[in-house]
């Protein structure tokens, strides 16, 4: 136990310099302090602490009555129109990797209307496309596919026959 | 030094990513926006200097180095602001404000809680800016001494003699000491 001088204690002065700057509360005060706190107000306080401490206390009742200031609603939008927009190049290739739901779907129409047209012009010449010659016969005889040739090629059947 | 949360932010942020530049200000507005009413005392001057720091934090987030933490630097740039503010208004009313209330003042005890929240505000904004801000960083606004030490580039000693300046005004401004020198 401290040495007690007049109304205070040589120990009591650290922790009075603390109830005087960070309040009565020892939860208040920095980490590395709060169990000395603790155990100052546990045990015979001085006077001179007690005064301290029943100040503080006051004051602190007084500032816990203060409300929060609120920011406006749209202060986060104002600020946001501030911010930095992303350079063209970069724009142009998040645009590319993540298209947007419109050009997806006119994207998906196109591609379904060039498949369209393709398909009914070839389905037209189709028939010309495989008739086979002569010398598909050959290669395809060559290559061991003479029964699966003469099933894929309604054309030879009709020559044979 | 710890690692900052708002690292990864800051990076995308910069790059123009709007879903970071939202996190950052969400995360920061209100505790910035909370200084510099405490400081100011005007809710319209701490929007615009709120403002002003986020302008400001576009600016440097492209060549951000963390040596410090962002939020530190955000905090640190609010209340430089905040400064300017005051020496601006100072200058334009061409005197400085009272360091003290008036000592003749009602004793807070005997208002309502109306008139008691306004005599506690007048009497933080009628302290000198550096112990003002130490009270609103530190028992406001809840920042570890350390943090509030480095928002204001001062030693934790001298954080902690503005603190004590600070409350001592405030007791003595709103009557607390004497009520307990008499009681």
């Amino acid at each position: 136990m401290a040495d007690r001088q007049g109304d205070t204690t040589s120990g009591d002065d650290r922790i009075i310099a603390l109830v005087e700057a960070y309040g009565a509360e020892p939860a208040a005060w920095p980490e590395a302090d709060r169990h000395a706190g603790n155990l100052a107000r546990l045990a015979d306080p001085s006077p001179a602490l007690l005064r301290a401490i029943d100040q503080s206390g006051h004051l602190d009742d007084l500032l816990d009555t203060l409300d929060q200031p609120l920011p406006a609603n749209d202060l986060a939008q104002r600020i946001m129109a501030h911010a930095p927009s992303k350079p063209w190049r970069r724009r142009l290739a998040s645009s590319i990797v993540e298209p947007s739901p419109w050009l997806s779907v006119s994207g998906a129409l196109a591609s379904l209307m060039v498949g369209l047209i393709i398909g009914v012009n070839t389905t037209s010449s189709a028939g010309a496309e495989y008739q086979t010659t002569e010398e598909d016969v050959l290669i395809y005889g060559a290559l061991g596919l003479d029964d699966d040739f003469a099933a894929f090629s309604p054309a030879d059947d009709e020559r044979e026959k | 030094m710890s690692s900052d949360p708002d690292l990864d932010d800051i990076v995308r942020a910069a790059r123009g990513d709007k879903r970071a530049q939202s996190s950052i200000i969400r995360r920061h507005v209100a505790k910035l926006h909370a200084v510099a009413v405490r400081m100011t005392g005007d809710p319209a001057a701490a929007e615009d200097i709120v403002q002003e720091t986020f302008v400001r934090a576009w600016r440097v987030m492209a060549k951000w180095k963390p040596q410090a933490k962002f939020s530190t630097w955000l905090h640190r740039v609010t209340l430089n602001l905040c400064y300017d503010h005051l020496r601006k208004r100072r200058d334009l009313t061409g005197k400085a404000l009272p360091d003290h209330a008036d000592p003749a003042m009602t004793p807070v005890e005997a208002l309502d809680q109306a008139e008691r929240v306004a005599a506690i505000e007048q009497a933080i904004s009628g302290l000198p800016e550096r112990q003002r801000a130490a009270l609103v960083l530190c028992r406001l606004e809840g920042h570890t001494n350390i943090a509030a030490a480095e928002i204001m580039d001062v030693s934790v000693d001298a954080l902690e003699s503005l603190l004590a300046r600070a409350r001592r005004s405030l007791k003595a401004t709103l009557g607390l000491d004497k009520e307990a020198e008499h009681g």
